[in-house]
């Protein structure tokens, strides 16, 4: 597949706010999806005489009694975690991008530039735990590092890279500035 | 159960037309019942228009203003109560005025002439009693009673297809509108050009707006960086460091795997 002229910041190295403005759109269409999945088959257990159709209960085989909370609470951590997992690994592997990268146009590649494989997916996912562990201080030093990488980055020998035409709202920016210009004249004022 | 009536010949009114269409007669029953149905409608907006203006505050007509029923002529005007007429707005005024005061004045002259008519023959009832029992007088009666008698029968006969002819015209106004309706807004969900104009309308409000998103994040990635970089007294970063050209090219391919290369 030929492609044109790279533009603006396309390929360059992203921001810590797009970055994290991706991966709260990923975290809310995780939560989303477990609450709504969580519900199903809670009342899915609930209603559906599976015992009487198959001869086992379900929720037995998950290890709970016929009475109270369907699922248990490790179930769910074990599940949800288990699918974040997987969540996260597939789509570095597949296309580099998950659905908040794709909304912000932003890819996770290798530092040359290549898709990741599954092993580097994992150990970077491994290292979005140590980067959390410290107070997110790994996922924060993104705003320090001169390639902008993460300790997970770092980890697992990746980048996260602008794949569109990335260029800065030169309005936005200004009008950012001459705020920060105003609060200042006026701490000097004062 | 049809409504049928049979003209003076025999012939059968308001029976069903099948296999004998005259499309005049189908255009006129539209064209009626349309009539009947739109007024019926429009009358039926008029009122609740009316009716929702009656509830709203009365702050919407300024308080200077004289609030007066246009029937009530006890209403007086003062002399040189008014500012004199200047402008083109004083002369619209006057003019829609007019039209009102002209309708209500009309209502009491009509309403005049009817209690004028019904006293005339109250009084002339006594003196036109010899000559209405005069031969003369007795041969006019009964010319006069068969022609209205006639007139009766005609008015009745007009009446009665009229009544027919209303039913159906509302009928077909109704089914023509109904399924005017109903096609049009099966050709407008068939339309895929259409259909691909609004999706391409959304999709470029919601491109419009991503893009939009996209270069404040850039903006802020940048701003938030410098931000840092100044209170940790780190020298600030004039150029934005760069991958290889090779190697950003590649990451905005899709390329496979490292371990497949």
């Amino acid at each position: 597949m030929k492609m044109g002229p790279l533009r603006g910041y396309q390929g360059y190295y992203a921001g810590f706010t797009s970055r994290l403005l991706a991966m709260i759109i990923d975290t809310v269409i995780l939560v989303l999806t477990y609450v709504g999945l969580a519900w199903f088959i809670s009342v899915a257990l609930r209603i559906l005489p599976l015992g009487r159709i198959f001869g086992f209960s379900l929720s037995a085989l998950l290890g709970q009694q016929e009475s109270g909370q369907v699922l248990s609470t490790e179930t769910v951590i074990a599940v949800f975690t288990l699918s974040t997992i997987v969540y996260y690994v597939f789509l570095w592997t597949m296309t580099g991008q998950t659905l908040g990268m794709i909304l912000l146009g932003l890819r996770v590649v290798t530092i040359e530039g290549r898709r990741l494989t599954i092993w580097r997916a994992i150990l970077r996912f491994i290292g979005y735990m140590i980067a959390a562990l410290p107070f997110f201080l790994g996922f924060v030093w993104v705003l320090v590092d001169d390639r902008r990488q993460g300790w997970h980055d770092k980890i697992a020998g990746t980048y996260v890279a602008y794949v569109w035409a990335a260029r800065p709202d030169e309005r936005f920016l200004v009008h950012a500035l001459e705020n920060i210009e105003g609060e200042r004249n006026d701490n000097n004022f004062n | 159960m049809p409504l049928t009536y049979k003209y003076s010949n025999g012939q059968k009114y308001g029976e069903p037309t099948r296999g004998r269409f005259s499309p005049l007669r189908s255009l006129t029953r539209l064209v009626v019942g349309g009539a009947i149905l739109g007024v019926e409608e429009l009358m039926g907006r008029l009122e609740t228009w009316e009716e929702e203006i009656d509830q709203k505050p009365v702050d919407t007509i300024p308080a200077e203003m004289v609030v007066y029923d246009v029937v009530d002529e006890s209403v007086t005007v003062e002399k040189n109560e008014f500012e004199p007429l200047t402008d083109s707005t004083s002369a619209r005024h006057v003019l829609v005025g007019w039209i009102f005061d002209s309708q209500s004045k009309m209502g009491q002259r009509l309403a005049a002439l009817r209690r004028f008519e019904r006293r005339a023959s109250r009084r002339l009832a006594a003196p036109l009693k010899p000559l209405g029992r005069s031969r003369l007088g007795q041969s006019l009666n009964t010319r006069f009673e068969d022609l209205v008698r006639r007139g009766e029968y005609e008015i009745a006969r007009l009446a009665e297809i009229g009544k027919v002819e209303e039913y159906r015209s509302r009928k077909l106004a109704l089914t023509a509108t109904t399924e005017t309706v109903d096609e049009s807004i099966d050709f407008l969900t068939d339309n895929e050009e259409l259909q691909e104009l609004i999706t391409m309308q959304g999709v470029g409000i919601a491109g419009e707006a991503l893009e939009e998103m996209r270069e404040r994040t850039v903006s802020a990635d940048d701003f938030f960086e410098s931000v840092v970089r100044a209170l940790l007294r780190r020298t600030p970063r004039k150029q934005l460091e760069a991958p290889s050209r090779e190697v950003r090219l590649r990451s905005v391919r899709i390329r496979p795997p490292e371990d497949e290369q």
